[in-house]
C-alpha cells in the first residue's frame, strides 16, 4: 500500500487513497447527520415527545386513521368529526405523502421486528428526513458545480457540496419546519424538492429519458406530499424557457423536459386533491406553455433547415401572429366559460402583499402569510444571507445549465420569501448552495499557502491577510453553528401546545393548560359532543380531545368560518340562534389575560369580526368594536359591540373574582377593569363548565332551551327577583305588558 | 373502635328514622287551606284521586305545624301536586315559586287554582313563570251582558265562544263562571282551554272606576283555564275558579282535566325509530350520497289500560343538515303489532350532498306528549371506485375511441418511421 520510491518520496496506493476519501466522506455525513438530528431533538429534551402546533395534529390524526383502517379507507375517508355538519372529504382534500410515508415506515419496522409506536415515528420523521436532505443537498451541489471549473474547480467541488450539506443540515430556516414533533408536510417536502432538482439537473445534462423519468417520479412524490410542489412546476419550465432564450436549447433539454412534463403531469393528476388542477389552474400554465413552445421551436428548426431564409422569416411572422392570437383568444374564452380561473385572490396576493389584507381576511389572518421582516432573513440564515449574492455572482461567471438554474431559483425564491414568511423555507436550500460556493471559493484562494511556503518576497503581508480572512471566516462558521443552535433551542423548539416560562428563581415552568382542557373535554363530555372554537384550535381539539369541531385549520369553507366568527362576535341573543342552528354543545375560548399570553382569542377577535363582516356586512361591523376614538379597549370604556359580544363576555366572565381586592388587570392588553364593571359581566345562554389552571382555556356549555319556554336571556334575573318578597309582590300585582295572545 | 361503631349505628338509626318519615312511595299531594276552602266540597275529586292514583297525601295549611315537602335529598318525592287556593303572601316548606319550577323541571305535574279569595303570591309567581298572569286578589271578572247575578260577576259562558278547541278536555255542559281571569304570554307551550267572554273584563274593585289602569284583562284576552306542558312533558294546569272541581260540577270534563295533568291521558311514546337502506336493511355501513333509504317510527298511545297504536296522518320526518333537505309526511303501515302504529317514509333517495344529516321526527301537538326522535348520521361521498367506469358512460365513448385511435396511430407511425427509412436507404443503394 505504502511504498517509498527511489527519490525518497512516500507514495500511497491510489485505491487506498480513494478508500480513505470515501471513508472520510461517510464520516463527514455521519457527523452532519448527528448535528442535524441532535439539534432537532431540543424539543423532545426540553419538553417531551409530542406533536407540535396545529397542522401536525391533523397529520398525526390522519396517519393514525391510515394505520388503523388501511389505504383504501384512508383514500375515501369522509371525516364526520370536523366541519360539522358539513363534514370534510378528508381523503380527497389532503396531500397523502406524509401519512403514507410514516405508515410505510411503521409497517416496515413492524415487519422486521421493531414495533414502534406510530406517534414516535411521526415525531421523529422530520429529523430523520433532515439527514436525507443533507445528502440530497450534497449531490445537488456537486451536480450544479460539476461542469464548470470557474464556479468551483476540481477538488473544491466536493468541498462546496459538503459545505452546502452541513449548512442545510442546521440552517434555522429549515429547522423551523423540521424539529422533532413538527410533523408537517414540509418535513419531507424539502428533501423531495432537493432530490427532484438533483435529478432534473442530471437529466438536463445527459438528456436522459431515465433520469427525467426519475425526476418525474420524485416530482410525483413531492406532489403527494406538499402543496409547494407548484414551485417545481414553475421553476423547471422557467429554467427551460431561459435556456431557450439564451439560445441554449438542445435536444437533450427537449427530451428531458417533455419526458418530465408528460409523466409528471399524468402522475400528479392521480392525487385526488390535485385532480385536474394541472390543466386548469393558473399555477400550472407555465409548464403547459413551455411544453407547447418547445414543440413550436422544434417545428421552426425543421422549417428553417428546409426553407430559404426569406420564406422562413415570413412563415415565422405569420405563424407567430396566428399562434399569439389563438393563445389570447383561447385564454379569454376558457376564462369566460369557466374552464380555467387564473385570476384568483391567491394570484394577486403573490404580487401585491397588501391585496389579501384588504380583500381576503381569512388568508391575511394567518401569521405565516405575513410579509417577511428583514430581521428574519438574518435570523433564519445567519451569515449565509450575505454570502448568498456572492455565490450567485460566481454563477454568473460561467453560465452553465446548472448555474442558470441556480440563478433562476435564487431570484424566484428570494421574491417569494419576501412575500410570505413561511417561504423562507424554499429559499434556504439555494442560499446554502450559494453560500457554500462562495465560501469554498474563498477558502480555495486564501488557504493556498504554496506561495508562502515557496518563500516569495511579500510573504509576510500575504500570510497576514490570508490568516486574517481565514480566521474571520473560521469565526463566522463557528458563529453560524452557535447561532443555529441558539435559534433552534430558543425559537423553534416550542411545541406551542405546552408553553414554557421562567419563574423568579430562573427555573422553568411548563404551562400545560391546553392539554389540561382538551383532556377534560375528552373525559367529561359525551363522545358526540360538538365543540365550537375559533378555527386555529380545530385540529388540536380533533387530535387531542377527539371531539367534533365546526371549523379547523383546513379553512376550506369561508362561510362556515364566518358563521362561527359571527356567533362569537354578536350579542348573546343573536348568538344563541346561530349556535342552536349549528348544533353547538360546548364553546372553547382562549384567554390570555391572566397569564399575559398574547395569542389569545381577544387579540384574534378582529379577524373573526372581519371575516364575518365579509359575509354579513349589515350585521357585523368592525368599526363598532373600537371606541369612538379608535382604540381597541377591553376595559370599562370598551365599545358597546365589544361589551355585548359573546367572545368578550366568555373571556372576562368571573375575571373580577381573581382580584378580590382592587381592579382586575388584563395582563396582555395592560388594561384595568374596574371592580364593579368586571363583576357586572354576566352570561345567560351558556354556563361555565371548565377553566384551566392559568385561565388560558375556558370551556362553556350552551344551555338547553328552557323547559318552561322562557327566554334564557332573562331567566336568571327573573328567578333572582322571584326569590325576594318585593320582587314577587311586584310580579304578582303589576299588570305585565304582553303582546296580544293569538 | 367501639365509639366508631356506636356512631355508625346512631347514624344508621337516624337515617332509617328519617326515611320512615319521608313519604317516598307517595304519589299525589293535595294542599289546601281550610280557612279558604272546605275539602268536603271536593270529596268526589278526592275520591277520584284515591281511585286513580296510588296514594294521596292531604295537607291542610291552616295547621301551622304542617309541612309541605316536595323534595327529599333533592329528589322529587311526589308525582302530582294539587294546590287549592291559598291566601297570604308566603307559604310553608317547599311550596314556593322556585321550588315549584324545580318540581316541574324534574318532571312533576301541578294543578293550581287561584281566585280572588286565595291567590297566594308564590303560587301566582310560579304561574307567571309559565306565562300565566292571573288577576290579583282585588280584581273581579265582570260581564254586564252575560252576568246572571246582580254584580254581574257570575257569568254564563257560551260554549261556542269560550271553549278553545283542544285535545285535552271537552266542556259540554253550560258553565256559570265566577273567579279569576288571567293574561297569557305567547309561550308556545301554553294550551288555553277556556276564554273569558268578549264582553267581559277583570278590574280592580277597590279602584272603583273602570279605566286603563284598573283593568287586568279585557274581552277574550282573559283566560279562565290554561294547561301547560313543558319540554320534559311535565304538565301543569291553572284554573281561575274552584267550581270546576266541586262536588256539584265534578263531571267527566273535570275528571279529564285531572287525568290529563296527572299523566294518564293523551300520553304518547315512540316505540322505535329506525332507518335503513332499502336494498340491504341489515347493512351497518355508512350511507353514501344518493342511497335509497327508508325511515320508520312506531307510535303508541296510552288508552288508560295499555299501550295501543296511535293513528294520525300528520307525522313528519325531516332530514336536516343546517336546513331541511326533506320533509316527508309518514304513512301508516299495517303490522301485526298490537301496541304501536308503525309509520314509514317509504323509500326515498338521500340528497346528492355529503355531510352529517339528522333524521328528525318532532311530533309536538298541544295536549299530547312531545315526541322527539333524532339520529345524526354521516352521509359520505362516493369512494374512488364507486363512480361508473368510463365505458359505462355513453358520452365518453367518443373520447375513449379518440384516445385509442391516437395510441394506435402512434404505434403505426413508429413502425413506419423505423422501417421506411431503411427502405429508403435500400432504394438509394439500388439506384
Amino acid at each position: 500500500m505504502v511504498t517509498i520510491n527511489d527519490q525518497g518520496y512516500i507514495t500511497v496506493n491510489d485505491r487506498v487513497l480513494k478508500l480513505l476519501k470515501s471513508l472520510l466522506i461517510v464520516l463527514i455525513f455521519i457527523s452532519i447527520t448527528i448535528a442535524a438530528v441532535s439539534s432537532r431533538l431540543f424539543s423532545v429534551i426540553r419538553f417531551e415527545s409530542i406533536i407540535h402546533e396545529f397542522d401536525p395534529w391533523f397529520n398525526f390524526r390522519a396517519t393514525k386513521y391510515l394505520v388503523h383502517n388501511g389505504f383504501y379507507k384512508f383514500l375515501n375517508w369522509f371525516d364526520d368529526k370536523t366541519w360539522y355538519p358539513l363534514g370534510r372529504v378528508t381523503g380527497g382534500t389532503l396531500y397523502p405523502g406524509l401519512m403514507v410515508t410514516s405508515a410505510v415506515i411503521h409497517n416496515l419496522l413492524a415487519k422486521i421486528g421493531l414495533p414502534i409506536d406510530i406517534r414516535n415515528i411521526c415525531v421523529m420523521l422530520a429529523p430523520a428526513f433532515s439527514s436525507l436532505t443533507a445528502i440530497a443537498m450534497y449531490f445537488l451541489t456537486l451536480e450544479l458545480t460539476n461542469d464548470s471549473e470557474s464556479i468551483a474547480n476540481g477538488t473544491a467541488k466536493a468541498t462546496a457540496a459538503l459545505f452546502s450539506a452541513i449548512f442545510m443540515g442546521i440552517t434555522p430556516g429549515y429547522i423551523s419546519r423540521s424539529v422533532a414533533g413538527s410533523y408537517d408536510n414540509e418535513a419531507i417536502a424539502i428533501t423531495l424538492l432537493m432530490i427532484t432538482f438533483y435529478f432534473w439537473i442530471k437529466a438536463v445534462k445527459l438528456g436522459s429519458v431515465f433520469y427525467s423519468s426519475v425526476t418525474a417520479l420524485f416530482y410525483f412524490y413531492m406532489v403527494s406530499a406538499w402543496g409547494g410542489y407548484v414551485f417545481i412546476t414553475n421553476l423547471i419550465p422557467l429554467h427551460v424557457f431561459v435556456l431557450l432564450l439564451m439560445g441554449r436549447f438542445t435536444h437533450k433539454i427537449y427530451v428531458s423536459y417533455t419526458t418530465w412534463y408528460v409523466l409528471g403531469t399524468l402522475m400528479s393528476m392521480q392525487i385526488p386533491f390535485v385532480g385536474f388542477l394541472p390543466i386548469r389552474s393558473n399555477d400550472h400554465m407555465a409548464p403547459l406553455g413551455v411544453f407547447g413552445l418547445i414543440q413550436l421551436v422544434l417545428i421552426g428548426d425543421f422549417f428553417k433547415s428546409q426553407l430559404s431564409r426569406k420564406v422562413f422569416i415570413k412563415l415565422a411572422i405569420v405563424s407567430g401572429v396566428v399562434v399569439g392570437i389563438l393563445g389570447v383568444v383561447g385564454l379569454i374564452l376558457a376564462t369566460k366559460i369557466g374552464l380555467i380561473a387564473p385570476w384568483t385572490g391567491r394570484f394577486y396576493s403573490l404580487w401585491d402583499t397588501n391585496y389579501a389584507k384588504i380583500h381576503i381576511p381569512i388568508i391575511a389572518s394567518v401569521s405565516e402569510h405575513q410579509p417577511t421582516p428583514w430581521a428574519s432573513f438574518f435570523f433564519d440564515l445567519n451569515f449565509l444571507i450575505w454570502l448568498f449574492p456572492v455565490g450567485v455572482w460566481f454563477c454568473f461567471q460561467d453560465l452553465t445549465d446548472g448555474a442558470v438554474f441556480v440563478i433562476i431559483y435564487s431570484v424566484l425564491a428570494s421574491y417569494f420569501a419576501g412575500v410570505m414568511v413561511r417561504l423562507i423555507l424554499t429559499l434556504a436550500p439555494i442560499v446554502c448552495v450559494c453560500g457554500a460556493i462562495a465560501i469554498t471559493k474563498l477558502f480555495e484562494v486564501y488557504s493556498d499557502f504554496t506561495d508562502v511556503v515557496k518563500g516569495k518576497s511579500d510573504n509576510f503581508f500575504t500570510l497576514f491577510s490570508k490568516l486574517t480572512v481565514l480566521g474571520s471566516f473560521g469565526f463566522y462558521l463557528f458563529f453560524y453553528v452557535k447561532h443555529c443552535t441558539w435559534v433552534t433551542e430558543n425559537a423553534y423548539s416550542s411545541p406551542s401546545v405546552v408553553l414554557s416560562s421562567y419563574a423568579a428563581d430562573g427555573s422553568q415552568i411548563l404551562i400545560d393548560d391546553y392539554r389540561e382542557a382538551y383532556y377534560w373535554l375528552r373525559m367529561n363530555t359525551p363522545e358526540d359532543a360538538k365543540v365550537m372554537a375559533w378555527w386555529d384550535y380545530g385540529y388540536q381539539i380533533g387530535g387531542m380531545a377527539d371531539r367534533t369541531t365546526f371549523v379547523d385549520n383546513n379553512t376550506w369553507n369561508n362561510t362556515h368560518i364566518a358563521t362561527v366568527g359571527k356567533a362569537m362576535a354578536v350579542s348573546e341573543e343573536k348568538s344563541e340562534v346561530i349556535m342552536r342552528q349549528l348544533g353547538v354543545d360546548y364553546i372553547l375560548v382562549i384567554f390570555g389575560g391572566v397569564l399575559g399570553y398574547s395569542g389569545d382569542d381577544i387579540n384574534k377577535f378582529l379577524w373573526m369580526v372581519r371575516i364575518s363582516e365579509g359575509i354579513w356586512p349589515e350585521e357585523v361591523s368592525e368599526r363598532g368594536y373600537f371606541t369612538p376614538r379608535g382604540e381597541y379597549k377591553v376595559d370599562d370604556n370598551a365599545a358597546q359591540a365589544m361589551k355585548d359580544s359573546m367572545l368578550y363576555k366568555m373571556s372576562f366572565y368571573r375575571f373580577g373574582e381573581l382580584f378580590p381586592s382592587g381592579d382586575a388587570i388584563d395582563r396582555v392588553r395592560g388594561q384595568r377593569l374596574s371592580r364593579s364593571y368586571a363583576e357586572s359581566i354576566d352570561l345567560n345562554i351558556v354556563e361555565e363548565v371548565f377553566t384551566s389552571e392559568n385561565w388560558l382555556v375556558r370551556l362553556y356549555k350552551l344551555k338547553e332551551p328552557d323547559n318552561l319556554g322562557r327566554s334564557l336571556l332573562t331567566l336568571k334575573d327573573n328567578e333572582k327577583k322571584l326569590a325576594t318578597k318585593k320582587g314577587r309582590r311586584l310580579r304578582v300585582n303589576k299588570k305585565p305588558s304582553l303582546d296580544l295572545r293569538v | 373502635m367501639n365509639h366508631f361503631k356506636g356512631l355508625i349505628v346512631l347514624i344508621w338509626s337516624f337515617c332509617t328514622a328519617v326515611m320512615a318519615l319521608s313519604p317516598i312511595a307517595s304519589d299525589t299531594l293535595v294542599v289546601y287551606d281550610s280557612s279558604v276552602v272546605e275539602l268536603d266540597e271536593f270529596s268526589s275529586l278526592v275520591d277520584h284521586l284515591n281511585g286513580e292514583f296510588s296514594k294521596v297525601d292531604i295537607v291542610d295549611l291552616s295547621d301551622k305545624a304542617s309541612d309541605v315537602q316536595l323534595f327529599y335529598n333533592q329528589k322529587r318525592i311526589y308525582q302530582n301536586l294539587l294546590v287549592f287556593p291559598i291566601s297570604g303572601q308566603s307559604t310553608q316548606g317547599d311550596l314556593n315559586a322556585l321550588k315549584l319550577i324545580e318540581f316541574v323541571n324534574e318532571g312533576g305535574d301541578i294543578i293550581s287554582i287561584t281566585n280572588q279569595v286565595g291567590s297566594n303570591s308564590e303560587i301566582v309567581a310560579f304561574n307567571t313563570e309559565l306565562g300565566v298572569f292571573p288577576s290579583p286578589k282585588n280584581y273581579k271578572l265582570i260581564d254586564h251582558f252575560n252576568g246572571v247575578n246582580e254584580q254581574h260577576d257570575e257569568i254564563r259562558l257560551s260554549l261556542e265562544e269560550s271553549v278553545v278547541p283542544n285535545s285535552i278536555v271537552a266542556f259540554n255542559k253550560a258553565i256559570v263562571y265566577s273567579g279569576a281571569a288571567s293574561l297569557l304570554s305567547n309561550n308556545e307551550y301554553l294550551i288555553p282551554l277556556l276564554k273569558a267572554p268578549k264582553t267581559s273584563f277583570a278590574y280592580d274593585i277597590n279602584e272603583g272606576v273602570v279605566n286603563d289602569q284598573s283593568t287586568w284583562t279585557s274581552g277574550d284576552q282573559g283566560f279562565l283555564a290554561v294547561a301547560f306542558q313543558g319540554l320534559n312533558n311535565a304538565r301543569s294546569l291553572w284554573l281561575g275558579s274552584t267550581l270546576f272541581f266541586d262536588n256539584e260540577h265534578f263531571d267527566q270534563s273535570a275528571k279529564d282535566l285531572v287525568d290529563w295533568t296527572f299523566q294518564s291521558r293523551n300520553l304518547l311514546k315512540s316505540t322505535f325509530a329506525k332507518h335503513y337502506l332499502t336494498d340491504d336493511p341489515e347493512s351497518t355501513e355508512e350511507y353514501k350520497v344518493k342511497d335509497e333509504v327508508v325511515y320508520e317510527i312506531g307510535l303508541s298511545e296510552w288508552n288508560g289500560k295499555e299501550w295501543a297504536p296511535f293513528k294520525v296522518n300528520d307525522v313528519q320526518l325531516e332530514l336536516i343538515m343546517l336546513d331541511p333537505y326533506y320533509r316527508i309526511t309518514l304513512d301508516q303501515v299495517k303490522t301485526e303489532d298490537e301496541s304501536a302504529q308503525v309509520y314509514t317514509s317509504g323509500p326515498f333517495k338521500l340528497p346528492d350532498q355529503h355531510g352529517m344529516f339528522t333524521f328528525s321526527t318532532k311530533y309536538f301537538r298541544p295536549g299530547y306528549t312531545f315526541i322527539e326522535e333524532e339520529d345524526i348520521v354521516p352521509v359520505r361521498h362516493l369512494a374512488n371506485d364507486e363512480y361508473p367506469r368510463s365505458w359505462e358512460i355513453t358520452n365518453s365513448w367518443v373520447y375513449v375511441a379518440s384516445a385509442g385511435a391516437v395510441v394506435i396511430a402512434w404505434v403505426i407511425f413508429v413502425i413506419f418511421f423505423l422501417y421506411s427509412t431503411e427502405d429508403a436507404t435500400e432504394i438509394k443503394k439500388n439506384i
